[in-house]
C-alpha cells in the first residue's frame, strides 16, 4: 500500500557563480584616491595654478586607468586634470605630479634631474625611493597601503605640504 | 422464566452485540482499505474522519494509520502543487498517534515508512522554496522535514542534509544581497556568513563553503572600495584601507584552505590570486598566477 519516495533531491544551485573579477584592481583605486588627496593637501606655486593640472606617468602601471577615471570627474581646485603617459625618462616634460611606476624606480635619480627646475611632485612606489628623490613614496605596511613623505624632497621643488597630510604620512628624511 | 435463563439470555445478547460491533468496525476498516485501493482518497479520508470520531475506533492504531495514509495520498493527488501544510500535518499527526497507541508495535514499520515518505515531501519543498529564494518557507519546511524524519527514525543523521541546505541557503542570501539596499544587504550577508559557518562547523573541509566564505569577505571589501569616490578624504581613506585590509585578511584563510583541499581548482586559484593582490602580496600573487597558467596549459 505504501510507496517509498526516495530522498532524491539535489540542490542544483551553482554555488560558484559569484567569483572574483580580474577587474577588481583595488590597490590602483586606493592609490588614485591618495593621489587626488595629494593635490588637495599640497600647494603648488601660483604659476602652476593655471591651465590643466598635469599628472605624468612614467613606466608601466595599471594606475593609468584609475587616474583617467578620476580625471574625468574631478578637478584640482579649478584646474581640470590631464593625464600624460611617458614611455621613457627622456619623454618626461613639465608636469605637476609625476608618478614613477615601479619598473622605472631604478631611474629615480635621472628622473629627478629631468624635472629639476619644475615644481613637480614626484610620487613613486618602490621601497627606498623617498630617500633617492621622491617626495612621496607608496609603501605597504602590514598589507596596508601607506605613504612615505620626504618633506625636503617636496620643498626642493617649491611645494608646500599641508600639516594634516604630513600627520598621516611616514616621515622620511 | 428462571433467573438462570434470564442470565443466559443477557449473555447471548451481549455477545451478539459485540460481534455486531466488531463486524461493523471490521467492515469500516475494510471499506477504507477498499477506497484506498481504488484511489478514492477523498472518500477514504472522510471515512477515516468518521472512524476516529467514533468511540469504538478512536483508539484503533490501524484506523489512525489508514487516516495518515489517506491524508498523505490526498495531498499528493490534489494539493502537491500548492505545497500547503494542513493535510500533511494531519497525516503526520495520524501516523505519530498510531505509533503512540500501537501497544504491540504491529504497525510501526508501516507508520515509519510513511513518515519517511512524508518527510521526503517536505524536503522536496525545501528545494523548491530555495529555488525561488523563499528562504523563510524553506527554513520552516526544513524544520518540518527534520521533525518528520526523526519521527520515522530517531537516529536519523542530518549532517549531510544540513550541509546541502546551508550551502543553498548561503547562496540564496548572497543572491538576495545582490539586489538589496545597504541595510538589508548587511542582514543578508550576515545570514550568508551564518549559513556557511554552519556548513564549516559540520564539515571543515567543505571546499564550497570555504571558497564562498572567502568570497563573502573579499567581495565586501571590494564593494566598499569600488563605492568609494576619488574625493574620499584622506582620513576616512585610511580608515577604509584599514577596514578593507581586515576583510581581505579574513578572506584569506578560507581561500587558502579551499586551495589546499584542491590545488587544481581554477576558481580557487583566481580567488587566491585576487586576495594576495588586494593584500599587496605581490610575490605570492605571482606564484599563484604561475600555477594558474600551468593549470590552463595542462588542460589544453
Amino acid at each position: 500500500m505504501t510507496r517509498f519516495i526516495k530522498l532524491a533531491v539535489v540542490f542544483t544551485v551553482i554555488l560558484m557563480s559569484f567569483g572574483i573579477r580580474a577587474a577588481d584592481d583595488t590597490p590602483s583605486k586606493i592609490k588614485a584616491t591618495f593621489i587626488y588627496n595629494f593635490t588637495k593637501y599640497i600647494e603648488w606655486p601660483p604659476s602652476y595654478k593655471q591651465g590643466n593640472f598635469i599628472i605624468g606617468i612614467v613606466g608601466t602601471t595599471p594606475l593609468f586607468k584609475d587616474l583617467s577615471a578620476m580625471a574625468a570627474t574631478k578637478k584640482a581646485g579649478a584646474q581640470p586634470f590631464e593625464i600624460q603617459s611617458y614611455p621613457n625618462v627622456n619623454a618626461i616634460s613639465k608636469c605637476h605630479l609625476l608618478f614613477v611606476a615601479s619598473d622605472n624606480a631604478a631611474n629615480i635619480k635621472e628622473i629627478t634631474g629631468k624635472v629639476k627646475g619644475y615644481s613637480t611632485l614626484i610620487v613613486s612606489e618602490k621601497p627606498g625611493c623617498a630617500k633617492l628623490g621622491a617626495a612621496i613614496n607608496f609603501v605597504i605596511q602590514e598589507n596596508k597601503q601607506r605613504f612615505e613623505l620626504n618633506k625636503a624632497n617636496a620643498e626642493k621643488y617649491n611645494l608646500k605640504i599641508g600639516s594634516s597630510l604630513a600627520g598621516l604620512a611616514i616621515l622620511v628624511e | 422464566m428462571s433467573m438462570k435463563t434470564i442470565r443466559l439470555f443477557i449473555l447471548l445478547f451481549v455477545a451478539a452485540f459485540f460481534q455486531e460491533v466488531h463486524a461493523q468496525e471490521h467492515d469500516l476498516i475494510f471499506t477504507i482499505q477498499n477506497y484506498l485501493q481504488q484511489g478514492e482518497v477523498l472518500k477514504a479520508k472522510q471515512a477515516c474522519d468518521s472512524a476516529v470520531a467514533s468511540s469504538s475506533l478512536k483508539n484503533n492504531p490501524r484506523v489512525w494509520y489508514l487516516r495518515g495514509y489517506s491524508y498523505k495520498e490526498y495531498y499528493k493527488k490534489f494539493e502537491a502543487s500548492s505545497r500547503s501544510l494542513p493535510t500533511r500535518e494531519e497525516a503526520y499527526k495520524s501516523f505519530t498517534h498510531s505509533i503512540a497507541i500501537d501497544a504491540n508495535n504491529e504497525l510501526i514499520a508501516e507508520n515509519q515508512k510513511n513518515l519517511k515518505s512524508l518527510s521526503a515531501l517536505y524536503y522536496n519543498d525545501v528545494k523548491a522554496f530555495l529555488d525561488t529564494l523563499n528562504i523563510t518557507a524553506a527554513v520552516k519546511y526544513y524544520g518540518l522535514y527534520k521533525r518528520t524524519a526523526l519521527a520515522a527514525d530517531s537516529t536519523t543523521d542530518f549532517s549531510k542534509r544540513d550541509v546541502d541546505v546551508n550551502l543553498a541557503l548561503g547562496y540564496s542570501y548572497l543572491k538576495l544581497a545582490e539586489t538589496a539596499d545597504s541595510n538589508q544587504r548587511k542582514v543578508y550577508l550576515e545570514k550568508e556568513r551564518e549559513a556557511f559557518s554552519k556548513v564549516l562547523s559540520i564539515d571543515p573541509n567543505n571546499i564550497t563553503a570555504n571558497y564562498n566564505m572567502a568570497l563573502l569577505y573579499y567581495n565586501q571589501a571590494v564593494k566598499i572600495i569600488n563605492a568609494m569616490g576619488y574625493d574620499e578624504d584622506i582620513v576616512s581613506l585610511n580608515m577604509i584601507v584599514d577596514n578593507c585590509t581586515g576583510l581581505f585578511k579574513e578572506s584569506l584563510p578560507f581561500m587558502e584552505k579551499a586551495y589546499h583541499l584542491n590545488p587544481n581548482r581554477r576558481e580557487t586559484l583566481i580567488g587566491l590570486s585576487g586576495i594576495y593582490f588586494s593584500l599587496n602580496e605581490e610575490e605570492k600573487r605571482q606564484y599563484i598566477d604561475m600555477l594558474l597558467q600551468d593549470l590552463d596549459r595542462n588542460k589544453k
